[in-house]
């Protein structure tokens, strides 16, 4: 702390000057206003002790230039005066000033002053201390803040990468087939689904369709559906999990849809508690015959071109749990415009405000009221506006989303697409 | 996620007190439910009689559970409401788990084995 005294009469400054001196404070003098004032220029001057009355600039008048200077430290500011009036006090206090000490000036009461502004400037210093700290470490925070964003930016690429490629793996949009054709709808929860499914032509007079769903959801559900729809495409002229060689005909046959989950149940066990649940038809154009096979997905609704709704099967246990699970295949007659309507259980048990499921119940309504007057593809969209009208408002839906209909043609009818 | 846990003889039942049993809760009840099997229960009865909803992930967790119970061990479950016993049938999971309406039933028909 260094002290500057400001007085024009010599003898007060000496003397004050010394006893200041022999206290351990640092002192410089000014003889008038116009000289402190230069003075201030130095940043080791923070406390002035100033006459008030000076012939050129006042006391006041220095106080009041030093603060409308708005230096970067904090000066203190001990006007001496021999006015002792309320009014000249309230003067000096607005023109910046700390304190006061009346003339004559009483050695004690000059001592007691300049501890209370010394108490002031160290609380001032400290205070300083403490900003630039906080400036240092809220630095810190914006930096890592910065690379946050970066490494978000890349992981929401890469996921928006992943949803691409699992786009590619589905479908395309209305597939067709001779006898039957599809309408599909897929959205993820999360970018990426655990959901999957498929439609493929075994041969000229079969198809094959499935729809599965990996227990959880995100990365590491989807990554299994990509291995699993690798899996399960039927490759020409070969046998695969799909189809067959039947020495005694020469031909490919398709596998029965029981198999083909028996065999995927053999080939996965469940590691991570991850599991699947799975529904894999097969149709054939010629009997106009379908075979289903459940494993725990929500039953398949055949929509009778009548409008009669049937809810097929009953359960099957997943696939991955236990290898010596078996499964059971059934046969259904189909009649031309006839429909299969095949959904993940994130559409039945999408939830409300209230906690409420949509479910089964709804899901059967909605296709009883619209399904004679709206085309596969309408029913579907239909059904989604639904939901998203159930769903909790504003929020994407907590799990994935999935549907694939099939609508079965006979060949004849087959020219209106 | 919290239980409540009381025994009836030999018999452990451990109570799901959540009304959801999704990926965030799943990894819990399998600790639970095995917490009680390595404290030496070898009839524990899961009651979900305050479960509303469960998921891909928590029927996930109370299969492995009963996996590592494991054949010296029974696991039953009690109170299952219309939507879980739903996603149980759809699943087979209610012929693999011994299901009861109330605890109370379950402690009585667990007890009478041992």
């Amino acid at each position: 702390m260094k002290i500057l005294l400001v007085d024009d009469e010599p003898a007060i400054l000496s003397i004050q000057s010394e006893i200041l001196q022999k206290w351990g404070y640092d002192v410089e003098v000014a003889g008038d206003g116009r000289i402190a004032w230069e003075k201030i220029a130095n940043p080791a001057i923070n406390f002035v002790i100033s006459d008030w009355m000076m012939p050129g600039m006042s006391g006041i008048e220095l106080c009041r230039k030093i603060r409308e200077a708005k230096l970067e430290r904090y000066v203190y500011l001990l006007l001496c005066t021999a006015k002792d009036r309320r009014e000249d006090i309230v003067a000096g206090l607005d023109a910046g000033a700390d304190d006061f000490l009346v003339k004559p000036i009483d050695p004690d009461e000059l001592r007691v002053r300049v501890l209370s502004g010394e108490r002031v400037l160290n609380l001032e210093r400290k205070l300083e201390h403490r900003n630039l700290e906080l400036q240092a470490v809220n630095e810190q925070l914006e930096e890592a803040n910065k690379l946050l964003e970066e490494i978000n930016s890349k992981l929401e690429e890469d996921l928006d990468a992943a949803a691409k490629m699992q786009l590619s793996l589905l479908p395309p949009p209305s597939p067709q087939a001779p006898g039957v054709k599809a309408e599909w709808l897929f959205h993820p929860s999360h970018y990426i689904a655990g959901d999957i499914f498929d439609f493929c032509v075994i041969d000229e007079n079969h198809v094959g369709f499935y729809t599965l769903d990996v227990s959880g959801h995100g990365v590491p559900a989807a990554m299994l559906s990509f291995t699993l729809n690798k899996f399960l495409r039927p490759e020409i002229g070969t046998e695969d999990l799909l189809k067959s060689f039947n020495p005694a005909t020469s031909k490919y046959e398709p596998t029965s849809p029981e198999k083909v989950l028996e065999e995927l149940n053999r080939r996965f066990e469940m590691k991570d508690d991850k599991y699947f649940t799975m529904t894999y038809g097969v149709y054939n154009n010629l009997s106009s015959q379908l075979y289903l096979a459940l494993a725990g997905q929500p039953q398949p609704l055949l929509i009778r071109k009548c409008g009669k709704i049937e809810q097929l099967g009953e359960g099957g246990y997943p696939i991955g749990i236990w290898p010596e699970s078996d499964y059971e295949c059934f046969g259904i007659s189909i009649s031309s415009g006839d429909r299969l309507v095949l959904y993940s259980d994130g559409i039945s048990e999408c939830q409300n405000i209230k906690g409420q499921q949509y479910g089964e119940t709804r899901i059967i309504k909605y296709f009883q009221e619209h399904a004679c007057s709206l085309s596969l593809k309408e029913l579907l969209l239909g059904l989604e506006q639904e939901i998203r009208r159930w769903n909790k408002r504003g929020t994407n839906f907590e799990d994935d989303i999935s549907m694939l209909a099939l609508e079965f043609k006979a060949e004849a009818e087959q020219v209106e697409a | 996620m919290r239980f409540d846990e009381k025994n009836v003889g030999d018999v452990l039942v451990t109570k799901v007190l959540d009304s959801r049993v999704t990926a965030d809760e799943s990894a819990q009840l399998k600790e639970q439910i095995l917490k009680c099997a390595s404290q030496g229960h070898k009839s524990i009865v899961v009651d979900l009689s305050e479960v509303t909803f469960i998921d891909s992930s928590g029927l996930g967790a109370l299969i492995s559970s009963l996996k590592m119970v494991g054949q010296g061990g029974t696991l039953a479950v009690s109170g299952a409401r219309s939507s879980v016993l739903t996603t149980f049938k759809l699943t087979r999971m209610d012929r693999v788990f011994r299901m009861y309406n109330t605890s109370e039933e379950a402690i009585s028909a667990l007890a009478t084995d041992s």
